[in-house]
C-alpha cells in the first residue's frame, strides 16, 4: 500500500514537473522561431552527445547557453528535473549490466541530454504556427487541434492532478483516481464541441517569425553543428 | 438583427423539455431568461445557437428565425464555463484568430477597452473566469457577431469581475448588437435587459421575481454551526510564488479551524483563494518551503468541479451502504444508482458531501462549492454544510458567494 501511495506521489509529481517544463510561461519572441530550427537544433544537441563524455558536457553546455540567451533558465532548470526521473531510472536498470560506475553514468547522463533536449525543444515551439502551416498546406479543419491540443492539455494535466491527489486524500486506489480523469474527458469532449461549434468556422491561424530570434538560433545551430563535426573528425581521427 | 422563435418545443428520448416557446429579439436588445435548475433554459439556448441537435442529441420543432446557417456566422454562443469556448492557447492569437484584428497594436488597443491589455502574450489556459469572459465577449464584439447567447456569464465571477463583464454585454448592446442572457440572479441585469421570463415546466412566461424568494429568505435566515474548540486544521504560510513567476501570490496566512466550524476565504479571482486549497490539500504530496500544515485526522478536497472527487461511478457505490443515511439527508436517495457522469453539478457536490461525511473525515476543504447554483440548489448545498459541520467536521471554504457568510464562523479576506 504504501509502495502504491509512493508510486501515486511520484506520478502527481511527474504530472506537475511535466506541467511545469512544457506548458509553464507565456507567449515570448523566442517562440516566433520555425519549430524545424529548434528541431535540428536539439538533435544536434543529441547528437552531440553521441560523441562521448566530452560530447555530454558540450551538449549541456550548449543547452545551458542557448537557455540563458533566450532568458529560459527557469524552463532549463525544470526540463532538467524532469530528465532526471528518466537518467536515474537508466543509471539504475543499466548498472548490473554494465558493472561500471562510470559507463552507467554515460549512458544516464546521455539520457539526460536527449530528455532535457527535446523538453526543451517542446517549450519553444508555437503551436499557432503548426495551425498557420497547417492551413497554409490546405489542411484548415485540422490545424484547429494542435492550438486546442496545447490549450486543453494542461487543463486535463491540472485536473488529473486534483483527481490524483484526491483519491490520495481518500486512500483509493490509483486507477481510481485516474478513471475519473477520463470521465473529465469525456466531458471536456463534448462541452468544448459545444462552445467552438459556431466559433470554429472563421478559425483563420495568424502567426509571424522574429527575425532578430530567427538569426540568433540559425548561429546557435551553426555553432552547434561545428561542434558536432569538430567531434566527429576527433573520433575519426582517434580510429585512424 | 432580430431573433424570433415560433412554437418551438425540444425534446429528447422519453423527455419533452421545452414545449412550444414564441420569443422575438429586437435589435439592440437584451432579454433575460431565469428558471429553476433542469428547467430547460440552457437548451433553449442550445438550440438557438444549432449545438441540438448536433453535439446534444434532440428534436427540435417549430420555426427558428433566422435559419440555422445565417445564425451561425451572426451568433456568439457562450457557455457558463468560460474556458470551453477558447481555442488557442495565447490572448492575442484568440483575438487574431477569430477577429479582423490582425496587429498586435490593434489586439492591445482593442484589449484596453476591456481591462485585458496588460495580458496579451498571456497563455489562455492560465486566465481567470473573469478574464476569460471579457475576453470571449471582445472577440464575439470584434468578429461582427450580431447576437450574444450567454449561459450564465457571471456565475464564476466574483462582484468587481461580474461588473466588468456585464459593463461589456452593455457596450455591446449599445453598439445595435443583442443578447439572450441566462441567469439564476434577474437583478443583477435591470437596466441592461429590457424583458425577463422564466421557463417552468417547459413553458415559458414574463418573469415576476416570486419564484426564488422563498429560498432567498431561507438562505437569508441560515446561522453558522455551533462550532467546537479542538483544533483540526493550522496553517503558516510565509509567501508562495507560482513556480517560474516573480509574484507573490500568497503571504502571511495564518489559519486555525477548529472541529465544526465553517471558514469561508473570500477574495476577487484570482487572489490566490484555489491556490490556498491545493497547497494545504497536497502538503502531505508537495512539501513547500516556508509552509507549515498541520491537520488533525483525515483532511478532503472537494474542488470546483465535483466531479473529479468521485473514486466510483455511482454514489451508492461511493458512499457504500452505510452512507444510504446521508444521500437521504441530502435528497439524493433518488439519484443513488444514477451514473456519476449524469448527475449535475448540484447532486455531484452533494453527493461529495455525503461521501466526505461517511469517511469520517475531520476537515473538509471546498472550492466554490455554491457556484453556478440557483438558489433552491444553493440552500440545500448550504444546509447539508451546516448539517456536516454539525456532525464535528472543520470546513475550509474558498468562494467569492457572500451569502455563504451567512453560515460562516469566520471568514478571512485574501487581496
Amino acid at each position: 500500500m504504501s509502495n502504491l501511495r509512493s508510486f501515486r506521489n511520484l506520478l502527481t509529481l511527474a504530472t506537475e514537473l511535466i506541467y511545469r517544463s512544457v506548458f509553464i510561461g507565456d507567449d515570448t519572441k523566442s517562440r516566433h522561431v520555425s519549430s524545424v530550427i529548434y528541431l535540428a537544433i536539439a538533435v544536434t544537441e543529441i547528437a552531440i552527445a553521441r560523441e562521448g563524455i566530452i560530447g555530454i558536457i558540450l551538449a549541456l553546455c550548449i543547452l545551458m547557453a542557448h537557455s540563458l540567451i533566450q532568458g529560459m533558465i527557469r524552463g532549463l532548470e525544470y526540463a532538467i528535473i524532469l530528465s532526471l526521473i528518466p537518467a536515474t531510472w537508466y543509471f539504475l536498470t543499466t548498472l548490473p549490466f554494465t558493472g561500471s560506475l562510470l559507463q552507467s553514468t554515460e549512458i544516464s547522463l546521455r539520457v539526460l541530454v536527449v530528455t532535457a533536449s527535446l523538453t526543451a525543444f517542446l517549450q519553444r515551439i508555437n503551436p499557432m504556427e503548426l495551425a498557420y502551416l497547417g492551413e497554409k498546406l490546405g489542411i484548415k479543419e485540422s490545424s484547429l487541434y494542435m492550438p486546442l491540443f496545447w490549450k486543453i492539455t494542461p487543463h486535463l494535466m491540472k485536473d488529473s492532478e486534483a483527481a490524483l491527489m484526491i483519491s490520495s486524500l481518500k486512500k483509493e486506489k490509483l486507477w481510481k483516481g485516474l478513471a475519473i480523469s477520463f470521465v473529465a474527458l469525456e466531458e471536456y469532449n463534448r462541452y468544448y464541441n459545444e462552445g467552438l461549434l459556431i466559433k470554429k468556422q472563421s478559425f483563420k491561424p495568424v502567426f509571424w517569425y522574429s527575425l532578430k530570434q530567427t538569426l540568433i538560433n540559425i548561429g546557435i545551430l551553426v555553432f552547434s553543428l561545428a561542434v558536432l563535426r569538430i567531434l566527429s573528425l576527433n573520433t575519426w581521427i582517434h580510429v585512424m | 438583427m432580430n431573433l424570433q422563435l415560433d412554437g418551438v418545443s425540444i425534446s429528447f428520448p422519453n423527455n419533452n423539455v421545452i414545449k412550444s416557446v414564441d420569443l422575438f429579439l429586437d435589435e439592440g436588445e437584451a432579454i433575460l431568461i431565469a428558471g429553476p435548475s433542469g428547467s430547460g433554459k440552457t437548451t433553449l439556448l442550445r438550440a438557438i445557437a444549432g449545438v441540438i441537435p448536433g453535439v446534444y442529441e434532440g428534436k427540435v420543432d417549430g420555426v427558428i428565425e433566422p435559419e440555422l446557417r445565417v445564425r451561425k456566422s451572426s451568433v456568439a454562443y457562450l457557455l457558463q464555463e468560460p474556458w470551453y469556448g477558447i481555442a488557442t492557447p495565447y490572448v492575442w492569437s484568440e483575438v487574431a484568430t477569430f477577429t479582423d484584428l490582425k496587429k498586435l497594436n490593434e489586439i492591445q488597443e482593442a484589449l484596453k477597452e476591456y481591462g485585458l491589455s496588460e495580458l496579451l502574450h498571456r497563455t489562455t489556459y492560465t486566465l481567470s473566469a473573469g478574464e476569460l469572459q471579457r475576453l470571449a465577449i471582445m472577440v464575439a464584439r470584434h468578429s461582427r457577431k450580431k447576437i450574444l447567447l450567454m449561459d450564465e456569464p457571471v456565475s464564476h465571477l466574483d462582484p468587481d469581475n461580474s461588473g466588468k463583464v456585464r459593463e461589456s454585454v452593455r457596450r455591446f448592446i449599445d453598439e445595435g448588437n443583442s443578447a439572450i442572457i441566462v441567469d439564476h440572479l434577474p437583478y443583477l441585469w435591470d437596466g441592461i435587459v429590457s424583458k425577463a421570463y422564466i421557463i417552468k415546466n417547459g413553458a415559458i412566461r414574463e418573469y415576476d421575481g416570486s419564484l426564488y424568494a422563498p429560498y432567498v429568505k431561507k438562505i437569508n435566515n441560515m446561522v453558522p454551526p455551533q462550532g467546537g474548540k479542538e483544533e483540526v486544521l493550522k496553517v503558516r504560510i510565509k509567501q508562495y510564488k507560482h513556480p517560474g513567476s516573480q509574484k507573490t501570490i500568497l503571504h502571511n496566512v495564518n489559519i486555525a479551524l477548529h472541529r465544526g466550524e465553517i471558514l469561508t476565504v473570500l477574495g476577487p479571482s484570482g487572489a490566490g483563494k484555489t491556490t490556498l486549497l491545493k497547497i494545504i490539500a497536497s502538503a502531505p504530496i508537495i512539501p513547500r518551503k516556508g509552509i507549515d500544515i498541520s491537520i488533525r485526522g483525515d483532511l478532503l478536497y472537494i474542488p470546483d468541479n465535483p466531479l473529479l472527487y468521485y473514486t466510483e461511478p455511482t454514489l451508492l457505490k461511493e458512499v457504500k451502504d452505510k452512507g444510504m443515511k446521508y444521500l437521504r439527508l441530502f435528497g439524493l436517495s433518488d439519484s443513488a444508482t444514477t451514473p456519476i457522469g449524469r448527475l449535475s453539478t448540484g447532486e455531484r457536490r452533494r453527493g461529495a458531501l455525503a461521501s466526505a461525511l461517511v469517511r469520517k473525515s475531520s476537515v473538509i476543504l471546498m472550492d466554490e462549492p455554491t457556484i453556478g447554483l440557483d438558489p433552491i440548489n444553493k440552500a440545500k448545498v448550504m444546509e447539508a454544510l451546516v448539517k456536516v459541520a454539525e456532525e464535528g467536521v472543520g470546513f475550509l471554504i474558498a468562494t467569492h458567494d457572500r451569502d455563504l457568510l451567512k453560515i460562516s464562523n469566520r471568514v478571512y479576506y485574501l487581496e
